[in-house]
């Protein structure tokens, strides 16, 4: 194994990080800013922030990665021919939309007036648009791309809220936390729906038949991705099922059960974008007979 | 936190040798055992690929390698210097001229990137038989 076959996957799950920190914490002020103590609004913004800044390392990390691997040693990574080949490749142009997004909430974000608002909109959809457009999202055409459109959204409502609600956690919040957990609870209940709908059908479209689940590698490390997104649920359902109606009643050992959900939350999402980022980078698709 | 994540990503990035190799055919076959030298190599695929990387190594069994040299490439043998124009436009199939060699193992690492994107690696061993 060389240098660039373990850095395409892991600069893959950078960009994926940085890609839900920053949409996720968007969508995270856009439903419950009014909510946030001026601590949790605070950390918000550097959370952004932070998220754009990997955003950008691991676009670049991955540009160069590529041209790396068409050579195979470090030095190919910054080899001229390679580079234009990248450029010329709809992942080259995929991963600087996604840099020039990251940009765009860097610089706007701290801006207070209307147009932050709607800046965010547009680095956002450039970010999320950057995933749409070349590799295995492009099977079925405009259907697979926009069912991975709307999967990605429901899962940046869902991961980019994880840090905040950590946060709120260890402040010891108690009040805001009860009712941005409640609403957001309502909330996801939709947004969950909309992933999992949108999921199993992309999945559907790129093996076209669920044996392949079993006899295909990348059947393999689909179901490995499934299942850990089925455990991530039950910690959601106990969230929402157990420690937040604790909480609301006033229990301390709630929040700190809620905190511990979380971190567990945290470490099972990251495992899921290691695994996304291993089967867009370097396992093919089943050939889908027609 | 970050201790855990990071053995994680190793662990699962370990999977990344099973992927990509659509190498139909070659010329010397994978194992070959051959009398005569080759005077080229030609490696054909199931469509058409730009090759990015060829290099051809004389194997040296007495050569141990490293967990870095592992790491960021091997280090098996002698390189014999192949003078093809990379990358190449996209073909089929790939030729590439040999310089002179003689009795001996031999590895030959390729690159190539695919109509799709993606970068595809392979290689294949063969050896020339002493006279």
């Amino acid at each position: 194994m060389d240098f660039w076959a373990w850095s395409n996957p892991l600069f893959r799950t950078f960009l994926y990080l940085s890609t839900f920190g920053s949409v996720g914490i968007i969508l995270f002020n856009f439903h419950f800013a009014r909510y946030q103590s001026l601590s949790t609004s605070t950390y918000c913004v550097k959370l952004l922030q932070k998220s754009a800044v990997v955003g950008i390392a691991a676009s670049v990390g991955s540009l160069l990665s590529i041209a790396g691997s068409m050579g195979g040693d470090v030095s190919s990574a910054f080899k001229i021919e390679f580079l234009k080949l990248v450029f010329g490749m709809k992942s080259g142009w995929a991963l600087m939309l996604a840099l020039v997004g990251f940009f765009i909430l860097i610089v706007f974000d701290k801006n207070a007036t209307q147009l932050r608002h709607v800046m965010c909109l547009i680095g956002s959809l450039m970010i999320l648009s950057s995933f749409t457009i070349y590799g295995h999202s492009t099977t079925a055409g405009f259907l697979s791309q926009l069912l991975l459109f709307i999967h990605l959204i429901a899962i940046a409502y869902w991961l980019g809220s994880l840090l905040p609600f950590r946060w709120m956690c260890l402040s010891n919040d108690r009040e805001n936390l009860t009712l941005i957990a409640l609403k957001f609870g309502r909330l996801a209940i939709t947004y969950i729906s909309t992933l999992l709908i949108t999921g199993f059908g992309f999945a559907y479209i790129l093996l076209g038949d669920l044996s392949a689940l079993i006899s295909t590698d990348y059947g393999n490390v689909l179901l490995a991705k499934i299942t850990s997104v089925l455990i991530l649920l039950s910690f959601g359902a106990l969230n929402k099922f157990r420690f937040v109606p604790s909480i609301e009643r006033g229990s301390t050992a709630g929040i700190r059960r809620l905190r511990i959900a979380i971190n567990a939350e945290i470490f099972l999402a990251i495992t899921i974008l290691v695994i996304s980022s291993v089967l867009t980078t370097s396992i093919n698709l089943p050939v889908v007979s027609s | 936190m970050l201790k855990q994540f990071l053995i994680t990503i190793l662990f699962i990035s370990s999977t990344t040798a099973l992927a990509h190799s659509p190498l139909v055919y070659s010329s010397p076959k994978n194992g070959a055992i051959l009398k005569n030298t080759p005077s080229k190599v030609i490696l054909g695929f199931k469509s058409d690929v730009r090759l990015t990387k060829i290099e051809l190594l004389k194997i040296d069994s007495s050569k141990t390698e490293t967990m870095l040299q592992t790491l960021f490439g091997n280090n098996k043998g002698t390189e014999i210097i192949l003078e093809p124009e990379l990358p190449r436009e996209a073909a089929k199939e790939h030729m590439i001229k040999l310089p002179e060699i003689h009795f001996g193992d031999y590895h030959v690492d390729w690159r190539a990137l695919s109509g799709d994107g993606h970068v595809m690696k392979g290689n294949l061993q063969f050896t020339i038989s002493a006279p």
